[in-house]
């Protein structure tokens, strides 16, 4: 049970609401990204014959940099249709429209199938609800795939607000997603705690608006140094339920 | 997935390590030790015979190959230490290897069971990381029997993973290690057998484990040293200790007694699910082990049962197996052999230092603390896993669906559609139509309708229902839609699922209570009017006026005779156009896109389907909320792929899910969707009944 609270003084009071990120925070990304590019790796060579996986995997790689170039800070960047869609288009194969949106369903029916909330999590969001303080969710992604996650977590009840970087406009750490979510939740920033497990985008961007900070640690995660460190951190939901909302910080 | 190691984890690790450097258990000195320690000096085949040739002791090693060849490579290991060791100017370490050897079995066992119980991680790290069983009995009283452990854990994860063959080869290894393993083989091969899904496995499972045996074991059976060693071994004497003297000379042995019924209590269990399969085994080990003077070894056997029995129960279940396992391991400390500093000169005896210390009737006293706990924990955990187990408490009775409706509605592709959920093994189909009293020739239809229940021998339909549910055969005369005709008649076993289909399923209300659920199934007139259209000119060539009349004929007895079963049903399902739609004579007119209307009685939850529905398989679903607290009705529209109709079963059904195929034929479309609500349906009508 690891909580590392590095600034004591700013978790003397319980916050009038808590933002939280969605992937990589609530549930871990990587074993549900790999298993579904698994997934699509044999869907591409069952529609499109004898690619390897690694020309399957380079192909996709340079197709989401190229995305992402493209479409710069926006949740279109995140698009795996527009991945596949073009990655069809590097293998060589034109436009095709019913593969792309094949290859996406396929990528996100089994990324939520091998997707598990992190333990704790659940009861640490219901517990917020049960001590009146609000919840939202402040993620970088199309809604229409972060909806269906939470639904599929069966926890989107407990959320008061959930604001997408598309509804946004902008990513994070942009300060106008953050603002939109305090403006949607009616609270000052230095009432707020910000949950996510990046640096620059969840950790440095709630900073810049005076949020206090957690960062979510587990293995593949940075964790913070010197002045880019949260004001706490932690790896088990449990301990926050424990720690910082039944017990004292102290 | 690797994560940081936690500190629990570092704690039990250094623990090990500290005892695997710091002390040698007398058993190792004395027995284990010389034995291998003859071997790999003289390296054999048959390193049983050899040992007691040179007048080595009969009881030093009274295991089998598996282990043998698991402690030499650990042996092989310890000797290159010990060389390395001698190189730096350090005296005597060897015997480590053994140690270590005993320490993979232990940490692989970890990880086994890590698999076993997913996401338990952590209490698995407090529960038997820390286990002072594990670590008196591996560590101080240096037993080996980890090792067989080790191969149980993974069998009963190949079986809870569907692997025969991994399952056979792993229980082989257990025995193979030690003989005594032998007693879960016939609780296996019943689990394999009584569950139908799994009878598959069982030919894989029985030629592995046969071939395993036979090329393992077989060979040793031919030293007269492993004869003498192993099998003559006193512990399976041990077995026999307590009796009830039943006459001169003769008594009866109460051990074999208890394992011969709690096998045939296994067989009624009728289905065995995974978690039944861990809680009788389980039970069994208890017996052996309370009713036996074992050594403590055994104890070891238990604890995969004891972290099931915790995992599934409460707080009070873990402060027993604390209780339990300090009561045994205190006993042991002052009753068994312990271990000496490996600095020290002179190695551990085998008699217990503290043993003369205490009183007989202290130590019995102790035994007799053992033995309480031991039982209520018993008890606790055979009411828990077995009589408290959902699967087990709905498995006892067939589930019985039944299907009515209209003829040409689709009640054969739901009853086929449901019977690839369940596995056409489990599942039994009733068709209404092996109940129609006359041969298609027959006079009697120009005066009477299929449709009237006059037509139909609605009394043996009940009967043989009855029967059916009652566990005994029925004799069925099939109908033949080709010919008309009665095929002859066969004999139709009772099976885990019942499914009834015909147009009279919920008129006797006799069936009518045997259902766990009754659907009404329902076209829209217009669309049934084309579909029929459509087959009877393209396929049969009749003209479409006939068709037409034919219809119309029907009409009033389908009125008065199968529409009112709606009213009567659970689930009434009604397939329409999602726009309006007439059917003309022009049967080339293609069909509107088709939408599903669903009327729910008795308040089935249905809300989280619903929302599983918009939010995975993105259709439009328009609930209207009951009236009176009578009927739900919901409409669906759109397509959904099969793919998506099983994420949303899986995520929804949960344990239910055990009922159902190893790899469930779900449909697409509202064929799946139908399938949803049905299981959703069975699920919340008979979770309630468990108490």
């Amino acid at each position: 049970m690891t909580l590392k609270i590095y600034r004591p003084e700013r978790f003397d009071v319980l916050p009038a609401a808590v933002l939280v990120d969605i992937d990589n925070t609530i549930y871990p990304y990587e074993p549900a990204h790999n298993a579904a590019m698994k997934s699509v790796f044999q869907r591409v060579s069952s529609l499109f014959g004898t690619a390897s996986d690694s020309e399957v995997k380079g192909a996709f790689d340079q197709a989401r940099h190229e995305v992402k170039g493209r479409v710069g800070n926006t949740a279109a960047s995140h698009s795996r249709l527009l991945y596949f869609h073009r990655m069809i288009e590097l293998m060589g194969m034109k436009t095709q429209i019913v593969a792309a949106l094949d290859l996406e369903q396929v990528y996100w029916r089994n990324f939520l199938k091998h997707s598990e909330l992190f333990s704790g999590c659940r009861d640490f969001l219901l517990e917020l609800r049960s001590v009146g303080i609000g919840l939202a969710a402040v993620t970088d992604m199309t809604s229409q795939i972060q909806f269906r996650k939470l639904v599929y977590f069966g926890i989107d009840e407990s959320f008061d607000f959930v604001i997408t970087s598309e509804e946004a406009g902008i990513e994070k750490p942009d300060r106008r997603i953050f603002q939109l979510a305090l403006d949607k939740l009616g609270c000052s920033a230095d009432r707020v705690w910000m949950i996510g497990d990046d640096l620059r985008r969840d950790i440095e961007g709630a900073k810049a608006l005076g949020m206090v900070t957690l960062q979510k640690t587990h293995i593949g995660v940075m964790a913070g140094k010197g002045e880019q460190k949260a004001d706490a951190a932690f790896e088990e939901f449990e301990v926050l339920t424990e720690t910082l909302l039944r017990g004292s910080p102290d | 997935m690797l994560t940081r190691p936690s500190l629990v984890f570092v704690v039990g690790l250094v623990l090990r390590l500290g005892l695997i450097m710091a002390i040698e258990p007398a058993t190792q000195s004395h027995w284990f030790g010389p034995f291998l320690s003859a071997l790999l000096k003289a390296p054999s085949f048959d390193p049983w015979t050899d040992f007691l040739a040179s007048q080595g002791n009969v009881l030093a090693y009274p295991y089998g190959p598996v282990m043998l060849v698991w402690h030499a490579i650990g042996g092989m290991v310890g000797e290159a230490i010990g060389v390395f060791a001698h190189a730096i100017g350090i005296q005597d370490v060897g015997a480590i290897g053994f140690r270590l050897s005993l320490f993979a079995a232990d940490f692989l066992t970890l990880i086994f069971l890590n698999r076993l119980f997913p996401r338990r991680r952590r209490l698995l790290e407090w529960y038997y990381w820390l286990s002072p069983v594990v670590l008196f009995v591996t560590y101080i009283n240096g037993q080996t029997d980890i090792i067989p452990v080790m191969f149980l854990v993974l069998a009963l994860l190949a079986l809870q993973r569907m692997n025969g063959i991994g399952a056979g080869l792993a229980l082989t290894f257990a025995i193979a290690a030690k003989f005594s393993m032998a007693v879960v083989v016939p609780f296996t091969a019943i689990y394999l057998w009584r569950n139908k899904k799994l009878r598959q496995l069982l030919p894989a499972f029985g030629m592995w484990f046969s071939a395993g045996i036979i090329m393992i074991l077989g060979p040793c059976f031919l030293s007269s040293g492993f004869r003498v060693m192993v099998l003559g071994n006193r512990e399976v004497d041990r077995l026999y200790n307590l009796s009830i003297n039943f006459s001169n000379q003769i008594s009866i042995y109460v051990v074999p007694l208890l394992y011969m019924l709690a096998l045939y209590y296994f067989w009624r269990l009728r289905r065995i699910s995974h978690a039944l399969l861990m809680s009788v085994m389980g039970g069994a080990f208890y017996m052996i082990v309370l009713a036996t003077p074992v050594p403590i070894g055994w104890y070891l056997w238990l604890v995969p049962f004891l972290l099931a029995y915790q995992f599934a129960s409460d707080r009070t279940a873990t402060l027993l197996v604390g209780l339990f396992s300090i009561l045994v391991v205190s006993y042991h400390v002052i009753n068994s052999s312990l271990a000496a500093p490996v600095w020290s000169a002179e190695p551990a005896s085998l008699t217990n230092p503290w043993a003369h210390l205490f009183l007989p009737q202290f130590r019995s006293l102790w035994l007799t603390g053992i033995e309480a706990v031991g039982l209520v924990l018993a008890l606790r955990s055979m009411r828990h896993g077995v009589y408290r187990n959902e699967f087990h408490q709905i498995g006892q009775k067939a589930l019985v669906i039944g299907i009515a409706g209209d003829s040409a509605v689709g009640k054969d592709t739901l009853s086929q559609s449901l019977a690839g959920l369940f596995g056409d093994h489990s599942v039994i189909q009733i068709s209404g139509d092996d109940y129609h009293l006359w041969e298609r020739q027959s006079p009697m239809w120009s005066v009477v309708t299929h449709l009237d229940p006059r037509a139909n021998d609605i009394q043996r339909l009940e009967h043989e229902t009855l029967q059916l549910l009652r566990g005994h055969p029925i004799s069925c005369r099939p109908y033949d839609h080709g010919t008309g005709r009665f095929m002859s008649p066969v004999s139709q076993r009772h099976n885990d699922v019942i499914i009834l289909s015909g147009l009279h399923t919920l008129y006797p209300p006799a069936v009518r209570e045997m259902l766990d659920v009754s659907i009404y199934l329902d076209v829209d007139e217009e669309v049934r009017t084309y579909w029929k259209l459509r087959r009877d000119v393209r396929e049969r060539g009749h003209s479409p006026e006939r068709v037409i009349n034919s219809i119309e004929k029907r009409r009033p007895d389908a009125n008065r005779f199968i529409k009112p079963q709606r009213d009567l049903a659970d689930i009434v399902f009604l397939i329409r156009p999602n726009v309006p739609f007439v059917a003309t004579l022009d049967i080339d007119k293609p069909l509107p896109p088709l939408g599903l209307q669903i009327h729910l009685r008795n308040n089935i939850s249905h809300t989280k389907l619903v929302r599983f529905l918009i939010a995975l398989g993105e259709v439009s679903v328009d609930v209207e909320p009951p009236e009176n607290l009578s009927e739900t009705t919901v409409m669906i529209e759109g397509e959904i792929d099969g793919r998506d109709i099983a994420l949303i079963g899986e995520r929804l059904l949960g344990p239910f899910l055990d009922f159902l195929d190893t790899v469930p034929k779900w449909q697409s479309g509202m064929a799946g969707v139908m399938q949803l609500f049905i299981l959703t349906y069975l699920q919340h009508k008979l979770l309630p009944r468990i108490n």
